[in-house]
């Protein structure tokens, strides 16, 4: 027993060990991030791109993004709008479609599953979906930026699986009582799958934090851009040797600095949100939930 | 519960779409693609954009509306707008490239742009005109000589040298670089696939007295375009790169990845042969960390010429949609902007109000203005169309862009020290060519690949006519009729 | 039909999404056909009508080209490399996180895990080449102390592969380890107690118990892969190769976005990207035949 219980030690030691490592390998280029983030021009010109800690913080590239507040504003509230309606939508869509299709016994179920699994392979590509959202009138409104995109046919399918996989007991308990699908699914099932719901829900909601490229076909009007168009508006990220129009207005690439401080703009918010959502899905804190 | 949610989004709908639809009493569209807002894509103060709107329509006479493009994927952005239902009226594009979906200009030119036919040369409009004569856009920019070579004049003055003019002084000069510190190096870039001329393989100039956009030369011995690895004399160029390599003159990391400004940061740049602005625009910014350091134009003449060589104008222009509804409206707008006598106009577009914005130094034409900061004025300049060479013709009061500035004006335009193509009044049809060669791209990547084999001894010189072989058997023949029956065609 | 009726409101709750799919994957689904015309962008939709048909043209043009099979091959062992290491990455990093007992200093491991996934490439391309960078490059530099030699990474056939591998299960094993953590969040702890009990250690446990339960995340997960086995990663490897690793690094999308780069070739990339979609369908078609030879649920 005692023995048992030192080689159990022993691997703890190693397990945390190991994570405790990759966890610098982590962490270490995103503080250079943030360092990068936090210097100023002249240190730039000194130390480089890449810096483990400024030596005299300096908030001028955060200047330079919050110096569009006028702008970022709006955009914020868009950004915002498009991550609560747009993730909402997601997760409705979603679990719908995925809730039916989990049911084994449903008629035609397999074609039906074919169905939505063929679009995830074949597409039209670009040009005709801009089309259709030009037919639809969806350009420069919220929708152009979560409709064409509603549900993705992996998380539709992960989130099918997780369905499957919920005990059936549990599930012919609430039919013996009468309940309806629609009952079934918002008192049994959910609850039950609070852990898939949290990470696809993150999922869709990241990406709607983070998506820039269909915003910027879709949407035109300056004052319907999200956060992220205004933000990589200030940076071209193309490589110096794109920019190559002959032109006195010519300017000055941006810094690393404020490259970096870009990404930790974006990814402050989302590390703040994060652990209210991450009990959802981290072992040992939502023990008891599962027995009703 | 679920009841509020839907009231909630409801209402969020109904209060964005409320939002979504604003009706603008504009006369065309801007896609303003110009350069102009290369890092300003979020856009100007909506209120300040609308005073300066006003103040625009008060002063031309039109009321243009810009769109701010996304400058991740310009062209993408374009080319889906021009396909949707409100393609946009007036853009900057390669007008041989979407010439289905443009307007002719010269009656419009002729009726409204008195203006624009006397500022701009008639060697320029040469480029915009097609087979049947018609005007397809406004030219964009001039023939310029951006690639250059340039040293170091502290290294000089410490090695006691002049400034090199030929081949075998600047290798000295790299000698006597790497004596004072081994870790000067010469930096350049591969070449990318995209523009011949730009070094290293512009260095092929030199030694074979060939070089172009189109990397065409025509053989004497047939009269045919071909392209420039196999020109005479190549083997000398592709030796001379060996050579730098061996000597470790190179800057290793030039044919694979860096980062301009890194590089510079360093200080061991002795030697820079690229991009003009690198040296007028990058150097300034890093120089407070390389005290001394200098660098001073060196036009290098090789065996068979010129290693610089002057990149035409293109087809590059502004462009009229053959949709635009108010096509006369544009037309005013440019004469506008890019008036003959004075820079009121273009001043305005890119500044903002005059009083407010900016202000003029020494009136005149060209002259001086004092502008302020565009964090300061909130608008980044949405109605300006840059023009080259017009723009010179807007100084700045301003130190910091007099080096990128003098450049403008002494270096960049200087075209009597690089080598002039053969095809620099030629407007090429790369869509053409590019039908006519499927290969191409394998042709362009067979190079690039080889060409910096042999650089870095990779694969050794002496196998050159084996590497031609390949080249034919990927359809360089293809590649040499499509060049030749385009240039026949063109005379 | 009866049965139908039985489950109408299973169908009402499947409708909505299905007209999703109808409305925004199947009606521009034709317009894979440009792959089989010439056409302009921009001259929107009547000039995709209008447009001239070629037939196999771009798929001739993709196949005959010299370096058909060296893309092709490139794609399949970058693409294969990434999944064998990255695959199992997240899984095993999922099983370590899942042993820490300390619950605070397991969620902070896990949150700092998915940082690399929010730098974009472009920063994540700009550190990989600063520190590779030949002269004064950190790795780089440590490397010459030990051995004296500067070797230039970037530029190195023999090296950029695994560059590309390394710092790909470096970005994504903390994002992509969130959903088996999820998974494993819903097991019965009973189940382990249970087991302690019969004297099982943690490493059976583990292989027990938490890799079963999972196991159906885990098949889903490696279709997924296997889907996206021509993807091997465009936008990393557009940022950091160069001609001198073309021959290792030049994958189908490089090379299309290359050839997009010398005139508008919309009907080439859409004829190479349905020629993808093809060779990934049959491939998933297997795979998932496989998987339900062996009892698990796949894709339908």
């Amino acid at each position: 027993m005692k023995s048992q219980y030192k080689t159990e030690i022993f691997y703890n030691y190693i397990i945390v060990g190991v994570l405790l490592i990759l966890t610098l390998s982590f962490l270490l280029p995103f503080i250079v991030v943030l360092s990068t983030s936090l210097i100023s021009e002249a240190e730039w010109a000194e130390r480089g791109g890449h810096v483990l800690y400024p030596k005299k913080i300096s908030f001028v590239a955060y200047d330079i993004l919050f110096g569009k507040s006028y702008v970022l504003f709006n955009a914020y509230q868009v950004t915002f709008l498009r991550v609560t309606l747009g993730t909402f939508c997601n997760l409705l869509f979603t679990t719908t479609l995925a809730y039916a299709l989990a049911q084994r016994d449903l008629p035609y179920r397999i074609p039906l599953t074919f169905f939505v699994f063929f679009t995830m392979v074949f597409n039209g590509g670009l040009i005709p979906q801009f089309l259709l959202v030009d037919f639809l009138n969806l350009r420069n409104t919220i929708f152009a930026l979560f409709v064409p995109t509603l549900i993705n046919g992996w998380y539709f399918l992960i989130m099918r699986n997780f369905f499957m996989n919920i005990p059936k007991d549990l599930i012919d308990a609430a039919i013996i009582d009468g309940a309806s699908p629609v009952r079934i699914l918002i008192s049994v099932v959910l609850p039950l799958s609070m852990p898939v719901m949290a990470t696809i829900g993150l999922f869709y909601a990241v990406y709607h934090w983070n998506e820039w490229f269909y915003a910027s076909i879709y949407i035109t009007e300056g004052h319907l851009k999200p956060m992220q168009i205004i933000l990589r508006g200030l940076l071209n990220q193309a490589t110096m040797e794109g920019m190559e129009n002959i032109s006195f207005m010519e300017q000055p690439p941006p810094g690393a600095s404020l490259r970096a401080a870009l990404i930790i703009f974006s990814t402050v918010p989302i590390l703040i949100v994060y652990p209210f959502i991450q009990r959802y899905f981290v072992k040992g804190i939502m023990i008891g939930g599962v027995k009703g | 519960m679920n009841n509020l949610i839907k009231i909630i989004s409801i209402s969020f709908m109904l209060a964005f779409s409320a939002t979504a639809i604003k009706a603008d009493g504009h006369d065309f569209t801007i896609f303003n693609n110009s350069g102009m807002l290369q890092f300003d894509g979020g856009g100007s103060d909506p209120e300040v954009l609308a005073k300066v709107t006003a103040h625009v329509t008060k002063l031309s006479g039109v009321t243009p509306k810009v769109i701010v493009p996304n400058m991740q994927d310009t062209t993408e952005q374009l080319n889906l707008l021009l396909a949707g239902s409100n393609p946009p009226d007036l853009f900057q594009a390669n007008w041989d490239v979407y010439k289905s979906t443009l307007m002719p200009l010269n009656d419009l030119l002729a009726e409204h742009g008195d203006s624009l036919l006397r500022s701009i040369p008639e060697t320029s409009w040469k480029y915009m005109t097609d087979a049947d004569g018609n005007i397809m856009g406004i030219p964009r920019t001039a023939a310029t000589s951006p690639y250059m070579t340039w040293v170091r004049q502290d290294i000089l003055d410490q090695a006691g040298l002049d400034v090199p003019k030929t081949v075998e002084e600047l290798t000295a000069y790299m000698a006597a670089a790497q004596k004072i510190n081994p870790d000067f190096k010469a930096g350049t870039r591969a070449w990318s696939g995209n523009k011949w001329e730009e070094p290293a393989m512009g260095f092929a100039a030199a030694f074979t007295g060939a070089m172009s956009g189109n990397a065409a030369f025509i053989d004497p011995s047939d009269g045919r375009v071909k392209p420039v690895p196999l020109a005479p004399g190549i083997k000398d160029y592709l030796h001379f790169m060996n050579d730098w390599n061996n000597k470790g003159y190179w800057y290793p990391d030039n044919w694979s990845k860096f980062d301009e400004s890194e590089v510079f940061r360093t200080c061991n740049l002795a030697m820079w042969s690229g991009w003009y602005s690198r040296v007028t625009i990058v150097v300034p910014k890093v120089e407070s960390n390389c005290p001394g350091m200098k660098y001073v134009r060196a036009p290098i003449m090789g065996p068979q010429g010129w290693m610089a060589t002057t990149r035409a104008s293109g087809t590059q222009a502004y462009v009229i949609n053959k949709k635009a509804k108010n096509p006369e409206a544009i037309m005013k707008y440019l004469n506008w902007m890019w008036n003959d006598k004075s820079i009121d106009g273009y001043a305005t577009g890119v500044n903002g109000i005059e009083g407010e914005h900016w202000s003029y130094e020494t009136k005149g034409f060209p002259a001086v203005v004092n502008t302020k900061d565009k964090n300061d004025t909130k608008y980044v300049g949405d109605f300006g169309l840059p023009n080259f060479p017009y723009e010179g013709n807007m100084q700045p009061n301003d130190s910091l862009w007099a080096t990128h500035f003098n450049y403008l004006g002494s270096g960049l335009t200087k075209l009597d020290d690089s080598h002039q193509p053969i095809d620099l009044y030629m407007a090429w049809d790369k869509g053409r060519i590019a039908d006519e060669t499927p290969t191409l791209g394998d042709i362009h990547r067979m190079i690039a690949e080889n060409f910096t084999a042999f650089y870095i001894g990779e694969r050794s010189i002496d196998e050159y006519d084996a590497f031609l072989s390949e080249l034919d058997d990927a359809g360089m023949q293809d590649w040499i009729n499509a060049m030749t029956s385009q240039m026949q065609d063109s005379w | 039909m009866k049965k139908i009726w039985k489950y109408r409101f299973y169908y009402y709750l499947a409708l909505p999404g299905l007209v999703y799919f109808i409305i925004f994957h199947y009606v521009p689904m034709a317009g894979a056909l440009i792959a089989f015309k010439d056409i302009s962008p921009f001259d929107g939709l009547q000039g995709f009508f209008d447009a001239p048909w070629v037939g196999l043209k771009h798929f001739e043009r993709f196949t005959s080209s010299v370096y058909f099979y060296d893309v092709i091959e490139n794609t399949l062992i970058i693409s294969g490399l990434k999944i064998l290491f990255g695959f199992p990455a997240p899984i095993i990093f999922a099983l370590l996180l899942n042993e820490v007992l300390r619950m605070s200093l397991k969620r902070v491991m896990q949150t700092i895990s998915y940082l690399p996934h929010f730098i974009s490439w472009v920063v994540t391309a700009g550190m990989i080449t600063a520190l590779l960078a030949t002269s004064g490059g950190l790795i780089t530099e440590t490397i010459n102390d030990f051995t004296g030699s500067s070797i230039n990474f970037l530029g190195n056939k023999d090296y950029f592969v695994g560059i590309l591998v390394t710092s790909h299960v470096w970005k994504t094993i903390g994002w992509s380890s969130i959903i088996y953590l999820a998974a494993m969040s819903s097991i019965d702890p009973a189940l382990y107690e249970s087991a302690r009990i019969d004297g099982a250690n943690r490493l059976q446990m583990a292989w027990h118990i938490t890799l079963p339960s999972i196991m159906f995340v885990i098949v889903i997960m490696f279709l997924l892969e296997i889907g996206n086995l021509l993807e091997a990663g465009f936008e990393q490897i557009l940022l950091l190769y160069s001609p001198s690793v073309y021959k290792v690094a030049d994958i189908i999308d490089t090379f299309v976005y290359r050839e997009g780069l010398l005139a508008l070739k919309y009907s080439f990339a859409a004829a190479v990207g349905l020629f993808k979609a093809v060779i990934a369908f049959f491939l998933l078609y297997t795979a998932n035949r496989l998987a339900n030879r062996l009892g698990q649920t796949g894709l339908w």
